[in-house]
């Protein structure tokens, strides 16, 4: 038990450390329940690795096994590499128990794809709703949107989480298709849109309900790889000029 | 130059700012009674601290700085340095003696000098929000012990209050030897005595008085912290300037 444990943190940490993302910050969160937890205000690294990164959040990934195949990621289905999921209460566990140690600022959770989107995203979403609803968490929580995931359990998703994101993967619709011809960039776009419609829904009525609840406050945000396909410079700019308009 | 003893609190400074008008002194050297070595051929003054003193100063100084500015006259008070305490005289005399907004006077070494020493106090709280670990103890309390270079404990509180509100908690100062505790209604100011056993050299709590699961816990963190490293990138210059090493002996990833 305490070795299994051990050897999943190793496995699925290890798989989430290439994830660019360790912010803790933007996020206004108030402690409001005598609950634990507080994001409010300015992020704080914990601890930094010794390449020099900062440690701010618990990134890892709840299972890295995974129905695609992508060129890019280590947890590629044809990839031959140890394999584990943790459950949907070691994560919980986890991310108290580090919390109240005072090592970490919140949880970074993503996720390989096991079944289909909706099957994973389920439960992402239950971990979430189970910290701040049973354990009463009000740090820091950033959740990946799995590709493919129904629109109701974003929504309910965003209602727990600070920070939402998608990746777009690649900058170009054909780039994708070279290096991970299981997506397209349709399935990334309209989550993206949709929770930016959201947050503009929930803060319009904040402005006139003041019971309003919080919608992903930190607001959300995508990556991708640059360079690995022979685009252009400006071909890889119009993704950016893309996502300026979904984000504003 | 008249040598100025005092208590090395907040009010002895603030009540020999008082003194110091009130005695039309014009050039006062301000130590602390700790750091004061007697000069025979030295006039000392010794300031007692008066609550009514060092309210009229301070009050008189709210009236000519903004509250950002009164903030970091606290805070530079916190660094306990020799020289700040005589910075700080200094700066309350500069304060007073000219017209509103003289506090923008970079150019002057006094507010130069203070605002340089609450950055730095600023810089050490920051690191003890994130540099302390937590242990929990068999009756539920964490418990976590710091030796900051600067007096932080009084700007953390508010801190670890708003964040840690459902566990009780204790933070102790070992170079001050005092501490917080939290007893899920208020914080308070305590003092203990170490036994033998629960030494203060030592970083780690002993495990009979640990609740079974710490131990896991902070292996687990290790564990963490081991596995999110990329080996093939190492940087240690960067690291030890993010993580300085003296910092090094009450976190709990950096124990072997």
């Amino acid at each position: 038990m305490f070795e299994r444990i051990r050897e999943k943190l190793e496995i699925l940490a290890d798989a989430a450390k290439y994830d660019v993302s360790c912010s803790s910050s933007g996020s206004n969160r108030k402690n409001h329940n005598k609950g634990i937890g507080d994001a409010e205000g300015t992020g704080i690294c914990h601890t930094y690795t010794e390449d020099g990164r900062c440690v701010s959040l618990l990134k890892i990934l709840l299972t890295n096994h995974c129905i695609y195949d992508c060129a890019f990621c280590v947890s590629r289905r044809s990839n031959d590499i140890k394999r584990a999921a943790f459950t949907v209460d070691e994560v919980v566990e986890l991310t108290m128990n580090f919390y109240r140690r005072n090592y970490i600022e919140g949880l970074f959770l993503s996720s390989g794809i096991f079944k289909d989107g909706d099957y994973t995203m389920e439960r992402l979403l239950r971990i979430v709703k189970k910290l701040r609803v049973d354990e009463k968490f009000n740090g820091y929580i950033h959740l990946k949107t799995i590709p493919g995931a129904s629109p109701e359990l974003l929504h309910e998703a965003g209602l727990y989480a600070d920070r939402m994101s998608i990746n777009l993967e690649m900058p170009t619709e054909v780039g994708l298709k070279l290096l991970a011809p299981e997506k397209s960039h349709e399935d990334v776009k309209k989550p993206l849109d949709q929770i930016q419609k959201s947050i503009v829904q929930y803060k319009d009525e904040k402005a006139l309900i003041k019971s309003t609840p919080k919608f992903v406050p930190a607001g959300q945000s995508t990556q991708m790889v640059i360079g690995a396909t022979p685009e252009s410079d400006k071909r890889s700019c119009i993704p950016l000029m893309l996502s300026t308009k979904i984000f504003l | 130059m008249e040598l100025y003893v005092f208590d090395g609190t907040l009010e002895g400074i603030l009540t020999a700012v008082f003194d110091s008008y009130e005695r039309k002194a014009s050039l006062v050297k301000l130590v602390s009674s700790e750091h004061h070595l007697p000069d025979a051929f030295q006039e000392t003054f010794t300031v007692i601290s008066e609550d009514y003193k060092a309210k009229r100063v301070w009050n008189g100084l709210i009236k000519k700085l903004d509250k950002e500015w009164m903030k970091r006259f606290y805070k530079s008070f916190l660094s306990e340095q020799p020289q700040t305490f005589q910075d700080l005289f200094d700066f309350a005399h500069y304060i007073f003696d000219n017209l509103p907004g003289a506090e923008n006077n970079f150019g002057n070494p006094v507010v130069l000098a203070v605002s340089q020493m609450d950055r730095k106090v600023h810089r050490e709280k920051h690191r003890m929000e994130a540099f302390i670990r937590f242990q929990q103890t068999g009756d539920g309390i964490f418990y976590a012990h710091i030796d900051p270079d600067f007096n932080v404990l009084p700007l953390i509180s508010d801190h670890f209050r708003k964040r840690y509100a459902d566990q009780k908690w204790i933070i102790y100062d070992l170079k001050r030897k005092y501490g917080l505790f939290y007893d899920l209604e208020k914080v308070e100011e305590i003092t203990f005595d170490f036994t033998t056993e629960m030494s203060s050299s030592l970083n780690a709590l002993p495990a009979q008085v640990l609740d079974p699961k710490e131990e896991l816990y902070s292996l687990l963190w290790k564990d963490y912290f081991r596995s999110t490293n990329i080996p093939a990138r190492k940087n240690m210059k960067l690291h030890i300037r993010h993580v300085p090493k003296r910092y090094w002996k009450y976190l709990s990833e950096k124990q072997v």
